[in-house]
């Protein structure tokens, strides 16, 4: 009874101020001076370490913004939640902060299944997010209204590395060592379509799963098939493996690996010396990056956050947070989350400077299609051309 | 004493239906979710209640449900309600199979047994990716009744309350049965129990399928209500979840099943204050729990109402 006279009283409001105009009826989450947006990062879980780099990458960022006034006057807020990267948790934890704290958008979220398990409701009710940092056609090249992404496609990584080694490297013999899931496999049949433009096939192929240990046996396999460059679509763990094997075997075939290879890690697991020489593909900045988009980031973390370093993570979370900055404030004082879209549409071809171009259209919310490559050299990353 | 009970029944109900309004959206959401987990403690409650077997692969059950009926929803077209009494059917069936091996093995060895049952499905339905989708996993529509789509976790409350009661009247009805009076005959004393002429194995398998059916139903409606499945959610540690609200809410009692849900639900969103140190409190309260409510918190409230009579008397 009650809830049949609170939908009428509802209905009745909502025609009455309907008619005044939907552009004077501010969504939840604003007010005069705060905006309210949310994120769901799995800050325990086995990616805890990343997601915490992201948060603080996104959260400097909001601090530097309200330290200097805003936007449009208004102070952002922005709630993390916890998810453990378990999808069950991030339906409850989305609802929450949807339904409960009444977020305006989300923003700079990571994981992939966790994410697409929110899609459904997000779009329901309309809610933007950008930045869904994942694997996944639906977060990478989102059919969704509200749905607006930062990170690629796993397969065009792929089909760039082939590219980068086919034209860049001159290579007439590649060979592919991939991860044996979907992230993966998608880089892996990135790679092959774009050999066959060339008119090349792959000469070797070789797979591991996560909790492989050892590699040594997938080195020996890809060696004898004598590539001149080797594409990696991995993590930085098992790039580590593969390029110590490489290196006590006296294999030095060219490298092109994914973005995670530029990962500190790699070179902390691997040493200077089996990574020497081996090329990475950029989907976000390195902090060698001599721009001043760079510097302005790696100083906003060394501001908020001293202690962590710049990286994949930080940028990746500061790159959403710069995007929805940019958008709130080109929507304008009577914000909305039609309005916000709208903005986001608009912004053409936009520059973080900490991912590469975004070009989002009305039709297109999917990430980047060009990427930057960078070289291991002495230990570290020089960086061979931008995006 | 049959009027008191009726009028704590009557109470009971009267609450369970009061007890949404005006909670909101997302407070609505949470009651669905205490509705779906009671109904896994009612199926525990039959099967180490009155059984005495030990489950710690529940979430093995529960993912069946889930991904049978969300699979015979979009793949095949059916109504909802044929969904969801599928996912029921088809993890009975499994629940029949995985009683075998507890006819010979007992304790632990069951536990693991279970355990394994569990890892299995969840594997299979990770890598059988052409059906549910593995790690992408797969979307599973709203519920609806005749046509009408319940959009609103409000509307969707009410009808997992009645599935719930439901389900309930049936445990009820069971633990009266001449199975049900078995197995705890059988749970006493097996031998005492066999000698007797009880036959344990159509018992034990009885309890098993009826169990895993219960469970099914209720991950069969989770699905629907959450959206979208992965086998992440059906993992060990949701099974262990499982028993700890079993054990909490008390494993003799039909309402005990009812707080048992309430708290595995309800804990994490009281303690999310807490942050960091919120799993030490989890713990610690139920170490505490254990410790000193062995009977689950269902005693608590049965010591309040029957201070005079037989801590028996209010099954």
């Amino acid at each position: 009874m009650k809830r049949t006279r609170e939908k009428l009283l509802s209905l009745a409001l909502g025609t009455a101020f309907g008619l005044i105009g939907a552009a004077h009826a501010a969504d939840q989450g604003i007010t005069k001076d705060q905006i309210t947006l949310g994120a769901f990062l799995p800050l325990q879980s086995g990616l805890a370490a990343g997601a915490t780099q992201m948060r603080e990458g996104a959260e400097a960022y909001f601090k530097y913004i309200n330290d200097n006034g805003g936007v449009n006057g208004r102070k952002i807020e922005w709630i993390v939640e916890n998810d453990s990267y378990n999808p069950q948790q991030t339906v409850a934890v989305v609802k929450k902060l949807v339904d409960r704290d009444g977020v305006f958008a989300m923003v700079s979220t990571l994981g992939t299944v966790t994410a697409v398990a929110v899609l459904p409701f997000l779009a329901q009710r309309g809610v933007p997010i950008v930045n869904p940092a994942g694997g996944h056609e639906l977060l990478n090249k989102p059919k969704d209204k509200n749905v607006f992404a930062i990170l690629p496609l796993s397969s065009e990584i792929g089909e760039s590395m082939a590219d980068y080694a086919v034209q860049k490297l001159g290579a007439k013999r590649v060979a592919i060592f991939y991860q044996n899931d979907q992230f993966g496999k998608d880089q892996r049949d990135g790679a092959i379509e774009a050999l066959k433009k060339h008119n090349l096939k792959a000469v070797g192929e070789a797979s591991y799963v996560p909790s492989d240990v050892d590699v040594s046996a997938q080195v020996v396999a890809l060696r004898d098939t004598n590539p001149d460059v080797v594409v990696l679509g991995i993590i930085p763990k098992h790039a580590a493996l593969f390029l110590k094997e490489a290196q006590r075997l006296g294999w030095k075939p060219k490298i092109v690996g994914h973005n995670t290879v530029a990962d500190p890690v790699v070179l902390d697991l691997a040493g200077p010396e089996a990574l020497e020489g081996v090329y990475v593909n950029l989907m976000t900045a390195v902090d060698t990056m001599d721009t001043p988009a760079v510097k302005k980031a790696n100083e906003i973390l060394a501001k908020y956050y001293p202690k962590t370093k710049p990286g994949y993570y930080p940028y990746l979370g500061m790159a959403g947070a710069i995007i929805i900055v940019e958008g709130i404030k080109r929507a304008g004082p009577d914000l909305t989350r039609v309005k916000l879209i709208s903005a986001l549409e608009s912004l053409g071809r936009y520059e973080t400077g900490l991912v590469p171009p975004i070009e989002w259209n009305a039709t297109y919310h999917g990430g980047p299609r060009s990427f930057g490559y960078a070289q291991w050299q002495g230990g570290k990353l020089k960086v061979l051309e931008g995006w | 004493m049959n009027l008191t009970r009726t009028i704590v029944a009557v109470l009971i109900l009267a609450l369970l239906v009061a007890l949404p309004f005006g909670l909101g959206q997302y407070g609505y959401y949470l009651m669905a979710i205490v509705m779906i987990y009671a109904m896994v403690a009612l199926s525990l409650n039959v099967l180490i209640g009155m059984g005495g077997q030990i489950s710690i692969g529940h979430a093995g059950f529960w993912a069946l449900g889930a991904y049978g009926s969300a699979l015979i929803v979009t793949k095949l077209g059916f109504p909802f309600f044929l969904g969801v009494l599928a996912g029921g059917l088809i993890a009975a069936a499994f629940g029949a199979l995985v009683a075998l091996p507890a006819l010979r093995v007992q304790g632990h060895y069951l536990a693991i047994a279970t355990l394994g049952f569990a890892l299995f499905v969840q594997q299979v339905l990770f890598e059988w990716e052409s059906l549910t989708g593995g790690r992408q996993g797969l979307f599973v529509p709203r519920p609806s009744l005749f046509g009408f789509e319940l959009r609103d976790d409000f509307a969707y409350y009410y009808l997992l309350l009645a599935i719930f009661l439901l389900l309930a009247w049936i445990t009820g009805n069971f633990a009266r049965s001449h199975s049900g009076r078995s197995l705890m005959a059988l749970k006493m004393s097996s031998v005492a129990a066999e000698c007797c002429g009880i036959a344990r194995p159509k018992h034990i398998i009885i309890a098993f399928t009826i169990s895993a059916f219960f469970t099914g139903v209720s991950g069969a409606l989770y699905g629907h209500l959450l959206g979208h499945l992965s086998t992440e959610t059906f993992s060990l540690a949701i099974s262990l979840s499982f028993l700890t609200m079993a054990v909490i809410g008390g494993l003799h009692s039909r309402a005990g099943a009812l707080l048992g849900g309430a708290y595995l639900a309800l804990a994490p969103e009281l303690m999310r204050e807490f942050k960091d140190v919120q799993m030490v409190i989890y713990g610690v309260t139920l170490i505490l729990c254990v410790q000193f409510l062995p009977r689950g918190l269902i005693s608590v409230v049965e010591r309040v109402w029957t201070i005079g009579t037989t801590p028996h008397a209010t099954r």
